[in-house]
């Protein structure tokens, strides 16, 4: 049989130098509910594990200045259960918490959700509507990167070998700002997104100033949509607004035919999620 | 005395077992020296096997042998044709030659002291294939008439007639003319398939989950050719099958062809993704119904003419059109079953098979008529209620539709529904109610059983029936005390091993009406010899009295009640929907249905059935779809994360089952008609019309998918 190892490190630098060593054929293990899944349908086939839930940084949640630093590796359960960072980034830890059943949550990871580089990531979208910096250590040392500049396409990073995702860092924003995550499946729970939109967005004196919009699954990778954000951004989200917002997502679209869902259908739910995700972000925000 | 236990809602006997994992499911039978097997298989639909070589498997760590057609004993494969067996052609035969007939085709059987050792070693097993040409694209294939003797001679007419249909249809004043399609769809059961298999010289037992030990037994006695008494199979528990466990699957007889030529016991155990290439499934079916009816709405033509897919080497026909020729008073129908065959494995009976795709496009097909005719559904059905069976030209033995349709009505509110579509509304949600008549056959076959009455006034009862899932554990302990005045906890009730008297397949829902009845019978001749002997009025005290066992076994059979009436169970569905406009996402909300099912031994179970079955009608409707490549016959879905069933969330919060009060004296002695097949029969029609409703759009292919509602 193949020879696999493991190792559980300390630490990154001990991790890091471990898929080093690796040659490429070493495997981030964090939750494991996407590796173990591919390794048990010999999808991949790791010369050795890297197990990283052992490691303090990243496995802990840190309030920075007014932002949050996330471990890669903290499950989706104990990020649900942070009363602060559920209140300031309710859009980022619903995508998290609609990863998988319950037991799925108590391991799965978002770190792991970004790095199995699905286009349907439910996570990903709503950290590009975040703003969200990855922080990545490899053999060259630290780099902080934009989440939206992991994906390169499906099942593909950018990561070089040898790294890994340590912690995302979301930003302190000011008062009036919130965000939201809405995805469609095709049954209640416990499905792949046909299409999952993020918004983030900051109002004052009922005028939206800043905002964020990440599609997935209607793409190669999870797009941040720029002339969404634009749309919406000096707007006082009014109906108009919202309609350039919607088309702009869906010219934004490159999707496939699936089972899950037609192109046509696709394009034309990302508009829908738009909308009604700006306007439970606006809600929640505070909008008057 | 009797402590009337039967008709009340009494919790499952083995409850506390399986919850607490003490009940011992197939794979998990302890037997020594086990190794274990893993099946390679084909990687093309049609062809031949050019080379295979298995050296770096015999090589791997803990490999024990590598079995291929190349170096597998012969078999006998005595001709056996069991009642799941297709009418015409021939099981594959494993490892016998070269030929390759579908997709996933066992062709080499690795065995490991481990699973995973048996599982890496299959990986190293290299095939090469010589492909011939071949179809698993039902879209490009042309369907053909089944053929028209069976295996046994008998004749098979695939089409019926009465009166003139396509004149009648030709003249008729409202007519409704469709096609309506359901994909593939798996069984999927929570438990997968798996047989332990142990050779003792020409003796063999096989530990396997089987809705049917006593066809197990005889297949596998024919493959090897050694008596059918040689053989044991043990089956206790059974975790889901509906229908995947009728038939005996070729891993049972790599199982017992691994144990022989290892010499030791074998397990082979299926994973999820070869659930979708070695247990059967629901074909995919094509039908047209037209229907012609008066302004008045008599229907004055039905016209299904149906075709599904099969395999190249079996014709597997279900009862698509059966209740399309009673179901509705009609004076001119015309029925045409066909064929698809195509190099895909032999599809299988999943529950309430025929019916539940066939009851789909009929209903569907007259709600239709009703749009066309600005009559409400349940008007329109009350007004083609037929007085007898116009195609046997039997009278019903019991039929309580008209009762269904006004309790099912009245509990759903129906009376407060609008009849124009996009009437109804729940702030965005658009709101759609419909309804749809179902039945499913009264199946009553042979059955032994055996009871056994012991001084100390407890009771053993045996039939080597099988319980995957309705509660035949409870329900045959409840028949057993009642008729013995025993209380429930004194009566031992066993299955599920070819050890005990023979039961029929437990499958049709006809285990409570066969088995039933037969516990009956051997419960109540055991009593009246313990009474007479033992000089008592009650079985305790008799029994004490006696100080010695009483046995009785007996063997029921169905009289001549067939020929005289029509027997079927019936039942109304309604069902809520909401869907949203914008995103075309469906949300069923209430499920309403009535049956009338003759006499209900256990409310309790048989609820639990209903609700089950209308789980499995959503699914039907709006989800499950077992994608086929149509180049290569691969289903890139074969998995719980991409085939979709229900999850607890789609399950609406109101499901209520409701059975008719219905004294049927002519269908069993228990006069029951049973419940597990009609429980989701008439659910994806009434969630089909229900959307309709509430959107104006008439989805003729499911699932019904958001992208098919935008």
């Amino acid at each position: 049989m193949n020879n696999i190892q493991y190792v559980a490190p300390q630490s990154i630098d001990e991790a890091v130098a471990a898929m080093a060593a690796a040659n490429g054929t070493g495997r981030v293990l964090a939750g494991g509910t996407d590796l173990l899944i591919q390794m048990r349908a010999g999808v991949v086939s790791p010369g050795i594990i890297v197990d990283v839930k052992k490691i303090v940084e990243m496995t802990t949640i840190d309030e920075t200045s007014g932002g949050y630093r996330i471990g890669a590796a903290v499950s989706g359960a104990v990020i649900g259960e942070h009363a602060r960072l559920k209140k300031a980034w309710p859009g980022v830890v619903e995508a998290i918490n609609l990863i998988g059943s319950k037991q799925i949550q108590g391991r799965a990871s978002a770190g792991g959700n970004l790095c199995n580089a699905s286009p349907a990531a439910d996570s990903v979208p709503a950290l590009v509507a975040a703003g969200a910096i990855v922080t990545v250590q490899g053999p060259k040392g630290r780099r902080d990167v934009p989440v939206e500049k992991i994906h390169a396409g499906p099942g593909r990073t950018t990561l070089q070998p040898g790294e890994i995702v340590v912690s995302f860092t979301l930003p302190a924003r000011p008062a009036g700002s919130s965000d939201a995550y809405l995805r469609l499946i095709p049954r209640t729970e416990m499905d792949i997104a046909v299409v999952g939109c993020g918004v983030s967005l900051t109002i004052q004196n009922g005028t939206c100033t800043a905002a964020r919009v990440g599609l997935g699954a209607v793409a190669p990778t999870v797009l941040l949509v720029e002339d969404a954000a634009k749309a919406l951004a000096g707007s006082r989200l009014d109906d108009k607004a919202l309609e350039a917002a919607a088309a702009a997502c869906r010219a934004a679209c490159k999707p496939i035919n699936d089972k899950r869902g037609t192109i046509a259908y696709r394009t034309k739910i990302a508009g829908v999620l738009l909308k009604r995700a700006a306007g439970i972000a606006a809600e929640r925000a505070g909008r008057k | 005395m009797t402590t009337a236990l039967i008709g009340q809602p009494v919790s499952r006997v083995d409850g506390r077992q399986k919850v607490t994992g003490r009940a011992t499911y197939a794979a998990e039978f302890e037997v020594p020296g086990l190794a274990h097997g893993a099946i390679v298989r084909s990687t093309i639909a049609h062809g031949r096997i050019a080379s295979i070589n298995s050296v770096a498997a015999e090589r791997a760590a803990g490999v024990v042998a590598v079995l291929t057609h190349r170096n597998a004993p012969r078999l006998a494969y005595r001709p056996h044709k069991g009642a799941p067996d297709p009418d015409v052609g021939e099981r594959l035969h494993m490892l016998q030659d070269d030929q390759v007939n579908h997709q996933g085709q066992p062709i080499a059987l690795v065995i490991a002291e481990t699973l995973e050792q048996a599982n890496h070693a299959a990986t190293l097993v290299r095939v090469s294939y010589t492909s011939e040409t071949g179809t698993t694209d039902i879209e490009r294939i042309e369907p053909v008439l089944p053929t028209q003797k069976n295996d046994q001679g008998q004749v098979r007419p695939p089409e019926t007639r009465r009166g003139d249909p396509e004149g009648a249809l030709a003249a008729a004043e409202v007519k409704v003319d469709y096609t309506y399609v359901i994909p593939r769809e798996n069984h999927n059961p929570v438990e997968m398939h798996a047989t332990i298999a142990a050779w003792d010289g020409d003796r063999l037992t096989l530990w396997d989950k089987t809705q049917w030990v006593h066809n197990v037994a005889d297949e596998i006695a024919a493959v090897f050719g050694i008596p059918a008494e040689n053989v044991r199979v043990v089956s206790p528990f059974v975790g889901g099958a509906f229908g995947s466990g009728l038939r005996t699957w070729p891993h049972v007889t790599l199982a017992a062809l691994g144990a022989r030529v290892a010499r030791r016991p074998v397990k082979v155990m299926l994973s999820r993704r070869e659930m979708y290439y070695g247990v059967g499934y629901r074909p995919h079916t094509v039908q047209r119904v037209a229907l012609g009816a008066s302004r008045d709405g008599r229907l004055a033509a039905l016209l299904h003419d149906g075709y599904q897919e099969t395999s190249t080497y079996e014709e597997f026909s279900e009862a698509l059109l059966n209740a399309s020729r009673f179901l509705h008073s009609c004076p001119n129908v015309y029925t045409r079953h066909r064929i698809a065959r195509m190099n895909v494995h032999t599809p299988t009976y999943m529950r309430a098979p025929g019916e539940a795709s066939g009851i789909f496009a009929l209903e569907s097909a007259i709600d239709e008529l009703a749009v066309a005719l600005g009559v409400d559904p349940v008007e329109l059905r009350l007004r083609n209620e037929p007085e007898q069976d116009e195609f046997k030209r039997l009278p019903f033995s019991s039929r309580s539709t008209r009762e269904c349709y006004r309790v099912a009505a009245e509990r759903f509110g129906w009376s407060r529904r609008t009849a124009a579509s996009r009437s109804m509304r729940d702030g965005r949600w658009l709101i759609g109610w419909g309804m749809a008549t179902a039945t499913y056959p009264m199946n009553y076959a042979p059955a032994s059983a055996m009871a056994r009455l012991l001084p100390d006034g407890t009771a053993e009862v045996r039939s080597a029936s099988s319980d995957m899932g309705p509660g035949t554990w409870t329900s045959m302990t409840q028949v057993a005390s009642d008729i013995l005045g025993l209380p429930i906890e004194r009566v031992k009730f066993t299955l599920g091993d070819t050890r005990l008297p023979r039961a029929p397949v437990h499958g049709g829902s006809m285990t409570m009406a066969s088995v039933g009845s037969a516990v009956q019978a051997a419960c109540r001749k055991a009593r009246e010899d313990a009474l007479t002997r033992g000089g008592a009025n009650d079985v305790t005290e008799a029994m004490r009295r006696l100080g010695q066992p009483v046995e009785a076994s007996v063997d029921v059979q169905p009289g001549d009640a067939s020929q005289r009436f029509s027997m079927h169970a019936f039942g109304a569905v309604f069902a809520e929907v909401a869907v949203d406009p914008d995103l075309g996402e469906t949300r069923v909300r209430r499920i309403v249905g009535a049956y009338g099912a003759g006499r209900i031994v256990n409310p309790k179970t048989a609820r639990s059935q209903c609700i089950g079955g209308m789980i499995g009608g959503i699914g039907m409707a709006l989800m499950e779809h077992s994608v086929v490549d149509g180049r290569n016959g691969r289903v890139p879905n074969a998995n719980f994360a991409e085939y979709a069933v229900p999850v607890h969330a789609d399950a609406p919060s109101l499901m209520d089952v409701i059975f008719v009060e219905e004294d049927d004296p002519h269908v069993n002695p228990l006069g029951v008609k049973g419940v597990g097949e009609i429980a989701i029969v008439g659910v994806a029609p009434a969630i089909a019309n229900a959307i309709f409703h509430a959107t104006g759009k008439r989805i003729r292919e499911l699932p019904i998918t958001p992208d098919k509602l935008l």
